[in-house]
């Protein structure tokens, strides 16, 4: 296939456009803009671009869809790491797929540009090579075993973080007081997972006493709890690599998702009392409005919030806290629309 | 045991981890919190356990960052992360790394590699 490679850095882009070549694809390479607007203008099949790119990422992935009338080109785009609002960004300015600079394999890469393929083949399926198909979220998670069997993962990961075996127990929740969370990312299927770790606040001196040496400092339990959730989260990436899935992780966060209808909430206990909340739910990278008055603690904003003035509120990839909920309660109306990603049994399909 | 171990990660959680078991195994160790705060702390270091994901530079762009410093090319470095894929690990041992640790990790496993990359 023809492949037009866009990337500010030279090392970067020689290392890529060696993979590339060594799967028989023909690479043209630009490392600003400029020349790779003169590139596309040419036509491609697959069009992979650093969201960083000198003179700007974005504006270039907005030049390429705004070709999509006259050709469609498959836009992979780069970024330095994975920052959930990075990503977010990059797949609301309209790619297809993308990829982190920093942890891209060559097997990945070829399998993202590979993507074009699958579409090509989806597209055939539904409606014939002159029909142009809009991929949702049709992908079947319950399919990657380590999404399916997310509990009996966790448990004995954490279990071993901890040094004492997890049971998974499904019982009923109060609030957690410190929480950490990781996202996953398949955006090839617009798909985006979300692990969060809780503790409640009866468990805040337990967790302590167990694993912090008894600091039960407000920064302190956030940083474990971001760290058990990165340890989650590759349990979960590893494991689906068996089934042929290759996720994208984030870095850790504290917004954990509780309270949708769609989350799966389950405990972690220890026979010595000590129990984690442990949630799991799947995103549909497909905005939905919502009034401002149904947004809730865990959402993820699709789009950037302003005020009736124009003023720049929230940006994009924001997961909300009930202080941003509180904060936009007093700033805008009930009723303004906001755009935000729904839950995958949500429906959104 | 001795010499000094940076670790090389974005959690605290792990670095007081981590630091526990080399101290007790009679290292000392220094703390970072990712690849551009470990460039700073790089004197005297016999080894180096370092995190790939982390904010600001990961532990692969730490890797090229040593590679470039014919003295700092000189320090052992094992992986400890949460990542598997065997084309990750290829490419850090490409870089320079010496070994590679999935977490959560066990404090024996760590020291008898620590100890062989040292040996």
């Amino acid at each position: 296939m023809k492949v037009i490679l866009a990337h500010s850095d030279a090392s970067t882009r020689r290392r890529f456009a060696q993979w590339l070549t060594s799967a028989n694809h023909v690479v043209h390479e630009a490392g600003n803009v400029a020349a790779a607007c003169s590139l596309v203008s040419q036509g491609a099949d697959v069009v992979i671009a650093d969201w960083h790119l000198a003179g700007g990422g974005a504006s270039f992935v907005k030049y390429v869809r705004s070709l999509d009338a006259q050709h469609r080109h498959y836009l992979v785009v780069t970024c330095g790491r994975a920052l959930n609002h990075d990503i977010t960004a990059v797949v609301a300015a309209g790619a297809d797929d993308f990829a982190i600079t920093s942890s891209v394999t060559q097997a990945e890469m070829l399998a993202r540009v590979d993507g074009l393929k699958r579409a090509r083949a989806s597209a055939a399926i539904v409606g014939g090579s002159n029909k142009s198909v809009e991929f949702g979220p049709l992908f079947d998670l319950d399919k990657v075993r380590a999404w399916r069997d997310v509990d009996a993962i966790i448990a004995s990961e954490l279990g071993e973080q901890l040094g004492a075996p997890l049971q998974a127990v499904v019982g009923p929740s109060s609030p957690v007081a410190y929480s950490g969370a990781i996202s996953l990312s398949l955006a090839n299927e617009k798909i985006e997972l979300q692990l969060g770790i809780g503790i409640e606040r009866d468990m805040v001196a337990p967790f302590g006493a167990a694993l912090l040496d008894g600091d039960t400092s407000e920064a302190t339990l956030a940083d474990a709890l971001r760290e058990l959730a990165n340890v989650a989260g590759g349990a979960v990436k590893r494991g689906a690599v068996n089934d042929g899935v290759s996720f994208t992780i984030g870095l850790p966060s504290n917004a954990m998702v509780c309270d949708l209808p769609d989350t799966r909430s389950w405990y972690a206990t220890t026979s010595s009392g000590l129990r984690l909340r442990i949630t799991a739910i799947a995103w549909a990278s497909v905005p939905r409005s919502v009034r401002r008055a149904d947004l809730r603690e865990g959402m993820v904003l699709a789009s950037d919030v302003r005020n009736a003035a124009g003023m720049l509120l929230v940006t994009a990839g924001t997961y909300l806290t009930s202080t941003t909920v509180n904060g936009l309660d007093r700033t805008l109306d009930a009723n303004t629309p906001v755009e935000v990603m729904v839950p995958m049994s949500g429906g959104t399909s | 045991m001795s010499g000094k171990v940076l670790i090389v990660d974005d959690s605290a959680l792990l670095r007081r981890q981590v630091g526990a078991a080399l101290t007790a195994a009679g290292y000392q160790v220094v703390g970072a919190t990712d690849g551009v705060d470990a460039t700073t702390k790089l004197a005297d270091v016999a080894l180096i356990v370092c995190d790939i994901n982390m904010p600001r530079m990961s532990g692969l762009e730490l890797l090229a960052e040593l590679a470039r410093d014919t003295v700092t090319q000189r320090i052992p470095v094992v992986m400890l992360t949460t990542e598997g894929h065997p084309d990750l690990i290829q490419r850090a041992k490409t870089l320079g790394a010496k070994g590679w640790l999935i977490k959560p990790f066990k404090a024996e496993l760590l020291l008898s590699l620590i100890g062989k990359v040292l040996a």
